[in-house]
C-alpha cells in the first residue's frame, strides 16, 4: 500500500512541479497585446476575439508536447485549479475596466494601453497563481 | 469531478463495498489472471494477480493518479529501462488494462500512457483488496 502511495505521490508532485514555459508567457502576452492594438484601429472585436482564441490555441500545440503528466480528474478539481481561473478572469477586469477608464478620460490608444495593463497582469500573476495551485494540489495529496 | 483526492476515493470505495468485501473473502473468491473480460464490474475487493506483480503494481499505481502519462515520466520515475518498462506495457495493454496512444514522428514522437476504464477498476478493486487484506492481518495481530 505504501508503494502505491508513493507511486500516486510522484505523479502529483510532478504535476505540482510543472510550470508554464517562459516563451509560452511571452506569446501570450504579446497576443494580448497585439489584439490590444489591433483594437485601437479597427473597431471589429468579434474578428479579433477569433484571432485571439485561434492563436491561444495554436500555442497549446507546442505546450501539450511538454507536459509528461496530467493528473485524472479527481484531483484536477476546480478547488485546486481556481487560482488559474481567477487569474483570467482579473486580467478580463483589469483590460475592461482600464479601457473604460481610459475611455472616459480621453487618453489616446486606450486600448493598447489597457492591453499593456493586461498583459502585466497576466505575466505578473501567473507564478503566483501556479505556486498557489501547486500548493493545493500538494495539500490534496 | 470528486474533490476527493485519490487515495481517499479508494478508501471510501472499500467503505462503501464493506459487506461485498466480506462476501468475497468469505466465499474464497478466486483469484483472476485478469484478462479483459474478467476485470471487476463494481468496487468490490479483488486481488489481480496481474495487476500484483511489483513493477506492474508501480506502474498501475503512477497512472491511475493520472488522466494519461508520458511513457518517459513512467520509466524515470520507475527507474526502468525502455525494453523493462515497454514489456510490461504490453502485458498491461494486453490485458486490456492499459492503452497507449503514439503521437508525432522523428524526435517528437512521444508516447502517452493511460489507464483504461476496465483497469481503473482493476486496479480500485485490487487495492481494496489489499487493505481487507491488510485489516484482516491487524485484526489477527496478537
Amino acid at each position: 500500500m505504501a508503494d502505491i502511495e508513493a507511486r500516486q505521490a510522484q505523479a502529483v508532485r510532478e504535476a505540482a512541479s510543472w510550470r508554464w514555459p517562459r516563451w509560452y508567457v511571452a506569446a501570450t502576452a504579446a497576443l494580448m497585446v497585439a489584439i490590444s492594438v489591433a483594437m485601437d484601429f479597427d473597431q471589429n472585436p468579434a474578428m479579433f476575439i477569433v484571432v485571439y482564441c485561434c492563436g491561444a490555441s495554436l500555442l497549446q500545440i507546442p505546450l501539450a508536447a511538454r507536459i509528461r503528466v496530467r493528473l485524472h480528474r479527481s484531483r484536477n478539481t476546480f478547488r485546486v485549479n481556481w487560482p488559474l481561473g481567477a487569474l483570467l478572469l482579473t486580467v478580463a477586469a483589469v483590460y475592461v475596466l482600464a479601457r473604460m477608464a481610459l475611455g472616459a478620460a480621453g487618453a489616446p490608444l486606450p486600448s493598447t494601453l489597457a492591453g499593456l495593463l493586461m498583459a502585466g497582469a497576466y505575466a505578473a500573476g501567473l507564478p503566483l497563481a501556479q505556486q498557489m495551485t501547486a500548493r493545493r494540489l500538494l495539500a490534496a495529496r | 469531478m470528486s474533490d476527493a483526492p485519490m487515495s481517499d476515493a479508494l478508501m471510501s470505495d472499500a467503505l462503501m463495498s464493506d459487506a461485498l468485501m466480506s462476501d468475497a473473502l468469505m466465499s474464497d473468491a478466486p483469484m483472476s489472471d485478469a484478462p479483459m473480460s474478467d476485470a471487476p464490474m463494481s468496487n468490490e475487493p479483488r486481488f489481480d494477480e496481474l495487476i500484483h506483480a511489483p513493477t506492474r503494481l508501480s506502474i498501475v499505481a503512477l497512472l491511475a493518479a493520472a488522466d494519461w502519462a508520458d511513457f518517459t515520466f513512467v520509466r524515470d520515475s520507475l527507474s526502468l529501462s525502455d525494453s523493462a518498462l515497454s514489456k510490461q506495457i504490453s502485458i498491461l495493454e494486453q490485458a486490456g488494462y492499459v492503452t497507449v496512444r503514439k503521437t508525432g514522428a522523428g524526435r517528437s514522437r512521444r508516447t502517452h500512457l493511460r489507464l483504461s476504464p476496465s483497469g481503473r477498476r482493476a486496479f480500485t478493486a485490487h487495492a481494496a483488496a489489499l487493505r481487507q487484506i491488510i485489516a484482516d492481518a491487524d485484526a489477527l495481530a496478537p
